[in-house]
């Protein structure tokens, strides 16, 4: 599944987003191009959701000693 | 005896098509309104028995007339787009107010009417199109 990444590049708040900001979201077809032709949104990019290395953290204890933890 | 909280209307966040239009409005609201389908039988009373029928609903608000806003609404008009609206009552400057939304909605009218010497005003109606409907939801 790929989402898009996109930038409020109007002067008003899009979808909650506030204007210079940038978010990810599944955007229909119809919807995201009439933001994008009303100059409201650009579109920066489309990926693929991962988590990224680093990006999380366990609860505290989850993991057991056998597997590295403390 | 306990109270119910009052407040006064000036936070109201209203979008259309995901865009913000807040502040074009000063008043907005919806209609939600269930037709009665009379069904009554002969009876000692003579009482008319009556069942909820089909629901109709539509957004309604007064907008100041504008060329953001005439960007934003005629499209939409002019090409019978179907589109989300979302209105949240004091959303504006508090995210956990109750949130009505309807992803199907038509502007069936667009009537811009200018009066000499007072603010640009023209009155805003768009009906619910699917029969999701209008949905409540819980602001985060």
């Amino acid at each position: 599944m790929t989402v898009g990444v996109y930038v409020v590049t109007g002067s008003r708040r899009y979808r909650g987003h506030e204007p210079g900001t940038e978010f990810h979201a599944k955007l229909e077809p119809g919807p995201e191009r009439r933001a994008v032709d009303r100059g409201d949104i650009r579109v920066i990019d489309r990926i693929v959701p991962t988590i990224q290395p680093g990006s999380y953290q366990l609860p505290t204890g989850w993991l057991t000693t056998q597997q590295g933890g403390q | 005896m306990p109270t119910y909280t009052k407040k006064v209307s000036k936070h109201d966040r209203i979008e259309f098509d995901g865009t913000d239009v807040s502040n074009c409005f000063e008043t907005f609201g919806f209609t939600s309104a269930k037709g009665k389908v009379p069904v009554g039988g002969f009876s000692v009373s003579g009482v008319q028995e009556n069942l909820s029928g089909e629901t109709e609903q539509s957004f309604v608000g007064t907008a100041f007339y504008t060329e953001e806003f005439a960007a934003l609404v005629w499209p939409l008009h002019a090409n019978d787009t179907n589109f989300q609206i979302l209105y949240q009552p004091n959303g504006l400057v508090d995210a956990t107010a109750k949130t009505y939304y309807a992803e199907g909605c038509q502007v069936l009218e667009f009537s811009p009417s200018n009066t000499f010497g007072q603010a640009s005003k023209t009155p805003f109606s768009a009906v619910v199109v699917d029969n999701t409907g209008i949905q409540q939801a819980t602001g985060t």
